[in-house]
């Protein structure tokens, strides 16, 4: 998958959890300038993404995303492996 | 539907209508997910309302339930999983399964049952109840080979159906089919114990969804279609009258025509739910009546009005049968086993829902599935069945009027009865129904939701008339309704419609006369709006003088215009002027 094609996902998953975000604010999305970012949104990003991409994470690891870029990084460290 | 999809529907929704719809989804999970499908799904199925959900604090859903207002609700939906009859039937609490407590867990569920029901059968007495018995697996409580049904499971499942079985005779309560939820969400797939234990929320996606769509399809159904027009050589049965003759069409499993056979049953079981039958056939006329006349026909000859065989376009005859039932197309479905004749209706009537009957045994039993989805309702009344022979009678009225020396002898030779219901009954549904389908003799075209029926009729001004009529060609059932509120000599009346099985019988004049009287009024005056399909009412406007632009009419005025009336009357007055 391209790295254009991953963003372009992700950042419509966020736009989709998060209802006001633009594709732009989505990627510098982080848990401290979303407000709505809670265990709620954390749910639903995991539900989105295993959704979008398929892949399961550990509710552990999910537990700890604070920023758009760290689950992109996350996202694509699995997608590459 | 997907999670991202339901989310962004949401999101993207525009202002709707300014009466809110308000539903209770009650389960004892997290309702996250379940509760965004379901929003979604119900806006999906009711573009024009603006959708509010409530949902129930974390982990008691009998108590929830018992605490629900419903009058605050147009629907409840309620999701039992086993961990609501048992916490040890669940995954999230521990208390032993041991085979020494299973005694005590199927004394917990009974009780808990009796709860359940107790808060069913309350809360419909007011408002639709969609229920679903557990969907999820029951925790492994006992130990058997996995394929092996067990004692414990059968006994509680019997406890819960026989319950079940008590709820259904309940108005207002629909319960979730397990066949359907079975068919359009696996059961393997359903239970997500990952996201049970980390958030309290145990549904998997997919399952989420489809419990959703279902339960909102419950609460919010789409109006089921009214007629079904069928084609007859290759579809009602196998073979062409043309080339076999009457006898030699078959529709039985020893003559190769199981499928046809099949199909006539489910035409006689929905002609028996008043869905009005038409036959399309490009035919010799005589020989279609033969082969309809055949005794050992599964569906009865009696059932199809109009019969229309003859060498025109099928689309014609379509349109000739609407014009018999006056019905729209997005009414009505049409059953043929020529894709080319469904597609020539269907270009013709794109708001109609056509089907190819095919030859195929294996697809026999999606086409019924989906009959039964188009003309499913949740409860028949006496005005359905009566339905398809009122416009027999229509019919033949008509013949007769033709015959008659004139309007006023043929009008009083009908020998026609009316009888009066006035009273502030919410619960009447047929009354209810009528207001939200009727199009062409409508005040104004409003429909009214749930809530809203409720809360004008709960209003000590309001009322409600209702009128059933008969005369010598066959009772109509009850065919028309007026909502209003009267004050000092005065109403104002918001909703009125009349089914069109009533028109020219002067019915609606009797229905002012009624008013005038019974609720001893000087002035009526109409919340009235054109609409592109209340020409019907418009013209019974102007034969009374009432205009358009300041809709009223006194006593006097009316006394003064209203035509003969030859209607029996007899009344029933719940409340009084």
């Amino acid at each position: 998958m391209q790295p254009s094609d991953l963003e372009g996902r992700l950042s419509g998953i966020f736009c989709a959890a998060f209802a006001g975000l633009n594709g732009d604010q989505a990627r510098l999305a982080t848990r401290d300038t979303v407000s709505a970012w809670d265990s709620i949104a954390i749910m639903n990003l995991l539900a989105l993404i295993e959704e979008e991409f398929g892949l399961t994470f550990e509710l552990e690891e999910a537990a700890e995303w604070t920023s758009y870029e760290q689950i992109r990084m996350a996202l694509s460290k699995r997608l590459e492996g | 539907m997907k999670l991202r999809e339901a989310l962004e529907s949401i999101r993207d929704s525009k202002p709707r209508g300014t009466e809110q719809t308000r539903f209770q989804l009650a389960c004892s999970c997290a309702p996250a997910h379940l509760e965004t499908f379901f929003r979604a799904f119900l806006m999906r199925r009711r573009p024009d309302a603006d959708i509010a959900i409530d949902t129930l604090p974390y982990g008691d859903l009998l108590g929830g339930l018992e605490a629900i207002n419903p009058s605050a609700y147009t629907g409840v939906a309620a999701i039992c999983e086993w961990r609501d009859l048992d916490p040890r039937l669940g995954f999230r609490r521990l208390g032993g399964w041991a085979p020494s407590l299973h005694e005590d867990i199927v004394a917990n569920v009974e009780t808990n049952l009796a709860r359940l029901g107790g808060s069913v059968e309350r809360l419909s007495a007011s408002v639709p109840v969609a229920l679903a018995l557990p969907t999820l697996p029951m925790a492994p409580v006992e130990i058997s080979a996995p394929a092996q049904a067990l004692n414990l499971e059968t006994r509680l499942w019997t406890e819960a159906w026989k319950c079940a079985q008590g709820w259904l005779s309940k108005r207002n309560v629909r319960l979730l089919s397990m066949a359907e939820i079975d068919r359009i969400s696996p059961p393997s797939e359903r239970f997500d114990l990952r996201s049970e234990i980390g958030f309290g929320f145990p549904y998997a996606l997919r399952h989420a969804s489809a419990l959703a769509e279902s339960l909102s399809g419950l609460l919010a159904p789409p109006p089921p279609l009214k007629g079904l027009i069928t084609d007859l050589d290759g579809t009602l049965w196998r073979g062409i009258v043309g080339e076999v003759g009457a006898g030699g069409v078959c529709f039985t499993l020893d003559t190769g025509g199981q499928i046809h056979g099949l199909y006539q049953q489910m035409l006689e079981s929905l002609a028996e739910r008043g869905v009005l039958l038409g036959v399309a056939s490009k035919n010799d006329s005589d020989l279609a009546e033969q082969a309809l006349a055949r005794n050992d026909l599964l569906v009865r000859r009696d059932r199809f009005f109009p019969v229309l065989a003859n060498w025109g376009s099928k689309s014609e005859l379509v349109r000739q049968i609407l014009a018999a039932w006056n019905i729209g197309p997005e009414a009505a479905a049409f059953i043929d086993d020529s894709p080319m004749e469904v597609e020539e209706v269907r270009t013709r009537f794109p708001q109609m829902r056509t089907a190819v009957f095919s030859s195929e045994p294996s697809k026999i039993y999606e086409l019924l599935r989906q009959l039964r989805e188009w003309f499913g309702r949740p409860a028949i009344v006496e005005e359905d069945r009566l339905r398809a022979r009122s416009l027999q009678q229509a019919a033949a009225m008509e013949a007769a009027s033709g015959e008659a020396p004139g309007r006023e002898a043929f009008l009083a030779a009908l020998q026609a009865r009316i009888s009066f219901q006035l009273s502030r009954d919410a619960h009447d549904e047929r009354a209810f129904e009528l207001v939200n389908k009727t199009n062409q003799f409508n005040l104004n075209g409003r429909r009214v939701t749930e809530a809203g029926w409720r809360q004008m009729l709960s209003n000590p001004e309001g009322f409600l008339l209702t009128a059933s009529y008969e005369d010598k060609f066959g009772p109509l059932g009850k065919i028309a309704v007026v909502l209003g509120e009267s004050r000092r000599g005065d109403a104002a009346i918001s909703s009125w419609v009349m089914s069109c099985r009533a028109f020219s019988r002067r019915v609606e004049y009797a229905t002012l006369s009624y008013l005038f009287e019974s609720l001893k009024l000087d002035k009526i005056l109409f919340r009235f709006e054109k609409t592109e399909r209340n020409t019907p009412l418009q013209e019974f406007f102007a034969s009374l003088g009432i205009s358009n632009a300041a809709p009223e009419i006194s006593r006097s005025e009316f006394e003064a215009r209203c035509p003969a009336l030859s209607h029996r009357l007899e009344a029933h007055a719940a409340i009084g002027s």
